[in-house]
């Protein structure tokens, strides 16, 4: 492994060991972003050039992987930006709705109260050592709306501040939480109807 | 006192920014009283540790790999890249 080496030889590593390591890596990070198979593997290029170029600034501090990934997300935010400059926010005309309304009518009562309770998620801990569940929670932040998964994305794996992002994409801080508050409702939902509705052990008397 | 809807909003919020302590009150004082709010709350937790795993996890995991097509061409760009950096 790279990182057990002494800084000096880790800085010495080749751009192609690092396509080699971490390629795989690299593209389905971007993959999840972007969604689009040739936008992903020219941000991995993009990453492994820029990352070539600025290989003196790499200190050897951090690891590898991390500062590549470090420099993706660069690459995957000016890619987005981007993307929003040409197309800018269209299916967020709603976004902008009333303290009340806020599209959570099948979930609330007019008085504000749940239509169906919560569920008890049985051992949630546990979930995550199934293989099935990572494909449950993948599948549920595919489906949702694309500025929603980009913003959730941006905001929960990618761990940038609301700051940060209002910044970049040129939305306000209460457009960014509207949309950020829909994606966790509609992630729970879905986690709640394809993983841990289906569990039989689940609220057993 | 808040209702569950204003709850739900003002616990995603407090996963985005701090919250003032006047919320921070009123968020917990309702979810001392409300079961579905606690409920709700729990899961928003565990949806961002999940998350924050997936990122971790999730990647080494899943079978999607580069193209060799893709792979190959970026090589190519890369190599092309380090030869004219070092004829210069
Ligand atoms: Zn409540």
């Amino acid at each position: 492994m790279p990182s057990s080496l002494p800084p000096d030889e880790r800085q010495a590593t080749a751009p192609e060991t690092w396509l080699d390591s971490y390629g795989d890596y690299l593209y389905r990070y971007a993959l999840l972003s972007v969604r689009d198979e040739t936008l992903a593997e020219d941000l991995v290029q993009e990453t492994l050039l820029a990352a070539f170029k600025g290989r003196q600034s790499f200190d050897g501090r951090a690891a590898e992987r991390t500062w590549l990934t470090g420099i993706l997300k660069h690459k995957i935010l000016d890619q987005l930006r981007r993307q929003y400059r040409e197309a800018p926010l269209q299916d967020d005309a709603g976004a902008e709705v009333e303290e009340e309304g806020y599209g959570m009518n099948d979930v609330f009562t007019d008085e504000g109260r749940w239509v169906s309770r919560p569920s008890a998620w049985n051992d949630p801990a546990k979930a995550t050592e199934n293989a099935y569940f990572w494909e449950a929670l993948h599948g549920c932040i595919e489906r949702l709306a694309p500025k929603q998964r980009q913003l959730f994305v941006l905001r929960e794996l990618h761990g940038n501040s609301n700051e940060e992002i209002c910044n970049e994409m040129g939305i306000s801080m209460t457009n960014a939480g509207v949309m950020l508050y829909r994606a966790r409702m509609s992630l729970r939902q879905c986690l709640e109807l394809n993983w841990f509705g289906q569990r039989p052990t689940q609220e057993k008397l | 006192m808040l209702n569950c809807r204003q709850i739900s909003r003002l616990f995603s919020r407090s996963q985005d920014r701090p919250l003032t302590f006047k919320e921070k009150l009123s968020l917990r004082l309702h979810l001392m009283l409300c079961g579905a709010c606690r409920r709700f709350a729990g899961q928003l937790r565990f949806l961002r540790q999940a998350t924050v795993l997936m990122e971790t996890r999730a990647f080494t995991e899943e079978p999607v790999k580069l193209s060799e097509c893709a792979r190959e061409r970026i090589k190519r760009t890369l190599s092309s890249c380090g030869n004219n950096e070092s004829a210069v």
